[in-house]
């Protein structure tokens, strides 16, 4: 039974172990779950009903609770029912001191006799050797006392708790009736415990008991001690609580070495008792306010159970006393769970790094001059102006005109036969991240304005047709005129005063042209920009009715054409 | 007392000529008739490649009273060699002859072998 039940717990701490795991750590819980709820034993320390777990009360904080707890031996068909007051406050959140005083204690042994000569149930029993009545009636029992130390916790995000715990029995139970030995015993255990998913809570101990000896018995020295059960679920109004708990006397006899010990029938115990194994099985359901106050009942029975000699018992059930009720009411304020903390402020923002430079491209075309005659250029320079220097390229374009170096900084572009603004864009590309920027130029395209040639006509005498200097210096002027403008052609328009014939006229008028044409064509003007055309006594320009004016008419004329 | 300014004019006498028809001396008519004609040292100014001294007003005087003037090409006996075909006037001597089908009159002079030449529209 006892390998049955080792195995159980550790498999079933292992399990919640590993469903303790898998609670999310991160999620914290409800401000309301920073305790939760908890029970005393029938020892005064927390745990589930009989069973210890490794948690304890907080610092400053005490739990109080009452039970009625039934125990049945084998040895004389006994039952023995305890009614405990127990107490518990806890040291700085790491142990606890608790108690139990049994306050009432009575002890019924059916087996009739009091005493038959067979050393498994008509002997006496260990842990009560002087009982030698049906009944023992109230008494004061012996008062339990220890302290639990929690080594680790849940509470501290520890994956399980771990307790050790110490236990003197003081013996102030009455020894001469026989609810007690009389003798002081000491006792150690080591407790697991863990909260399965906030669901299960699951507990095992083991420990050693030291017994003192009664007086004229010679018992057991000590007993393992062991434990293992379950509440569920565990932070619940109700909750259920499954126990499996028992001893194992270091010896299987106890053996009367001093006075014979007779029943009040004056039946004799045989002087060698066999001790029991004793393992109970618990179940009970507990009620338990948020403010800590439980009340709980559940049911205890022997495992295995024996069937009583019916012979032996006036019992009528030959079961009736396998079976006990416990009961169980108290307060306790609960056991630290675990709270995930807070998380920590954050940290202040730190300086935030400085902005990653900005980068900012623009550029500004510039056209000089930015008007220009059809077929004439420009000069059209890009300045651009990047904030993380970054070596643009540039790149020109025009509807209409022809760029020269379109992927220069700056580049000739010739204007279009056409009239009008011409836009001259530059793109300027960053290479490093593409950025780009444009920026565009109005150019204005014009014709050339149409100049005005009006060359002084030069003057001959009566019937002459020789240059005189005055009028070389005005054709001069002609002249230089012919030399700036390639396009510019001359026709040179002979005249005469109407003195004469209208043929001699007609050739006098045509020497006066040749003479201008030869002058110009010795200066330098090539001939075939210079036409002659004699108009005579034709077309006179002023009056030939008087010689006044009509010496005006005896003149060339240099009549522009440009092409 | 008021005084006024004197001009000296330089007038030369040319000649005696005969005009056997009305005809128009500066815009103005002037009918037939024998009229003394003299040279006065006005000169209307010459235009750009015309000579100095190639024009020269002259004055219709008949009866002792100017009732006529025109300009007259003065022409040196030189240039007039490069120029006139036809025969020129003796010297001191005047020629009136009519030219262009009668349109004009021209009266030619030569005075000390320099010729001036008048010439005048017929009036019609």
């Amino acid at each position: 039974m006892f390998r049955h039940a080792l195995f159980a717990t550790v498999a079933t701490l292992f399990w919640a172990s590993s469903a303790g795991a898998q609670t999310p750590a991160s999620t914290p819980p409800p401000a309301d779950e920073a305790t939760r709820p908890a029970t005393t034993t029938f020892l005064g320390d927390t745990g589930l009903w009989f069973v210890p777990t490794a948690e304890v009360l907080g610092a400053g904080q005490w739990s109080v609770s009452g039970y009625r707890r039934g125990t049945n031996w084998m040895q004389g068909y006994t039952n023995v029912a305890d009614f405990a007051g127990t107490f518990a406050v806890g040291i700085k959140d790491r142990a606890e001191i608790f108690g139990s005083l049994l306050i009432d204690t009575r002890i019924d042994r059916d087996l009739r006799p009091t005493f038959v000569n067979d050393p498994d149930v008509g002997g006496f029993i260990d842990r009560y050797p002087k009982v030698n009545q049906y009944w023992t009636g109230d008494n004061v029992g012996d008062f339990y006392v220890g302290a639990k130390v929690n080594l680790l916790s849940e509470s501290r995000h520890d994956p399980l708790a771990v307790a050790v715990r110490g236990l003197v029995k003081l013996p102030t139970g009455k020894a001469d009736v026989g609810v007690s030995t009389g003798k002081p015993d000491f006792s150690f255990d080591g407790i697991l415990s863990k909260e399965a998913a906030k669901l299960v809570e699951v507990s095992g101990y083991g420990g050693y008991e030291f017994r003192g000896s009664p007086d004229g018995f010679t018992i057991p020295t000590g007993a393992f001690r062991w434990g293992t059960g379950l509440t569920f679920p565990s932070r619940k109004f109700a909750r259920f609580v499954g126990e499996l708990n028992g001893q194992m006397p270091s010896s299987a006899t106890a053996t009367i070495t001093g006075a014979a010990l007779t029943g009040v029938d004056g039946s004799r115990s045989p002087l060698i008792s066999n001790t029991e194994n004793l393992t109970r099985a618990t179940l009970g359901l507990t009620l338990q306010s948020k403010k800590g106050f439980f009340f709980g009942a559940g049911m205890s029975w022997n495992m295995p159970t024996r069937a009583r000699v019916s012979g032996f018992t006036d019992e009528p059930s030959v079961t009736g006393d396998y079976y006990d009720w416990q009961f169980r009411i108290g307060y306790h304020p609960g056991v630290k769970a675990y709270v995930v903390p807070a998380p920590p402020p954050p940290p202040p923002p730190a300086a935030e790094p400085p902005p990653p430079p900005v980068h900012t491209l623009t550029v500004k075309a510039q056209c000089d001059p930015c008007s220009v005659e059809v077929g004439k250029t420009s000069t059209v320079t890009a300045v651009a102006q990047d904030s993380i220097n970054c070596a643009v390229t540039y790149r020109w374009s025009a509807p209409t005109g022809t760029l020269a170096q379109p992927a220069e900084r700056s580049t000739l572009w010739t204007a279009p036969g056409q009239e009008g603004p011409v836009p001259v864009t530059v793109t300027v590309t960053c290479p490093s991240d593409n950025k780009t920027a444009s920026d565009t130029v109005n150019i204005q395209v014009t014709r050339p304005p149409v100049k005005t040639y009006v060359f002084e006509d030069v003057y001959f005498d009566f019937d002459r047709y020789s240059l005189r200097p005055e009028a070389t210096r005005v054709l001069d002027e002609a002249i230089n005129a012919l030399k700036d403008n390639a396009t510019l052609n001359v026709t040179i328009e002979g005249y005469t005063c109407n003195i004469g014939t209208a043929e001699y006229n007609l050739a006098l008028g045509d020497r006066r042209a040749g003479a201008v044409r030869d002058y110009l064509v010795s200066r330098g003007v090539a001939v075939g920009r210079l036409r002659t055309i004699s108009y005579g006594e034709e077309k006179p320009k002023y009056d030939d009715s008087r010689e006044e004016t009509r010496r005006l008419n005896r003149r060339a004329a240099l009549v522009v054409n440009l092409q | 007392m008021k005084q006024y300014a004197v001009l000296a004019t330089l007038i030369i006498v040319l000649g005696s000529v005969h005009l056997t028809r009305a005809a128009i001396a500066d815009g103005k008519p002037l009918p037939g008739g024998t009229y003394t004609i003299r040279a006065t040292d006005d000169e209307p100014k010459p235009a750009i490649g015309q000579s100095q001294n190639a024009e020269r007003w002259i004055e219709f005087v008949k009866g002792g009273k100017v009732v006529g003037r025109e300009v007259a090409t003065v022409v040196s006996a030189d240039d007039m060699k490069a120029m006139a075909k036809a025969a020129r006037p003796k010297a001191n001597a005047s020629r009136v002859e009519t030219l262009k089908g009668g349109d004009y009159v021209r009266i030619w002079i030569n005075k000390d072998n320099t010729n001036y030449l008048i010439n005048l529209p017929v009036a019609k």
